[in-house]
């Protein structure tokens, strides 16, 4: 059995939002839950923004570093990948001095889990937001 | 907050918060979902620790 949408055809794009898919990632990926606020889902897009915005401060208040792009170490890499989902708190945090990462603090690697858990659940809001513009999901 | 267990149930939270919101579409059922995955991700650490600390 196939969805309404999927039944015929090309899904419709969400009528008010004026966006296509690459506005919207766009959009998630500098401000999470910008997307879906534009898009009109506003309780949606206002929890993602509090949450997210939140475990990213999280992350910095509980002394977690924000990861260079070092080929070199894999995983520092890929941490660095998904901090980077979360674009303009990044930017941010970085240009206030944040982030340099209390090694010694107890809660070093919560932090990390923290700024890491807030870009990996940024990406999956990206992919939300596409699907929502192109009508895969109401 | 320096407590392991706080900051896990704190990232449990917040983890259930989005995937409620982006899963479901009726308040009622993004509470329930919520609700549910925080649990799964609490009792499952909790197990998990239990399991950690005996075997090792």
């Amino acid at each position: 059995m196939t969805s309404p949408a999927r039944s015929s055809g090309r899904p419709a794009p969400a009528p008010e939002a004026g966006l296509g898919p690459g506005g919207a990632v766009l959009m998630a990926w500098l401000v999470p839950g910008a997307a879906h606020l534009a898009l009109g889902q506003s309780r949606r897009g206002a929890v993602i923004l509090v949450v997210l915005l939140f475990m990213f401060a999280a992350g910095l208040g509980f002394g977690g570093r924000l990861f260079p792009f070092q080929l070199a170490e894999p995983l520092v890499f890929l941490a660095a990948l998904a901090e980077w989902a979360v674009a303009l708190p990044r930017l941010l945090a970085a240009a206030a001095g944040l982030g340099e990462g209390r090694v010694v603090a107890v809660t070093y690697e919560f932090g990390n889990t923290f700024l890491i858990g807030a870009g990996l659940l940024n990406m999956l809001v990206m992919l939300d937001a596409v699907d929502r513009v192109t009508g895969r999901k109401a | 907050m320096t407590s392991h267990l706080g900051a896990m149930l704190l990232f449990a939270v917040c983890v259930a918060a989005v995937f409620g919101v982006l899963l479901r579409d009726e308040l009622g059922a993004q509470v329930r979902l919520a609700g549910r995955i925080f649990g799964a991700l609490a009792a499952g650490a909790y197990l998990l620790g239990w399991m950690m600390f005996l075997a090792f």
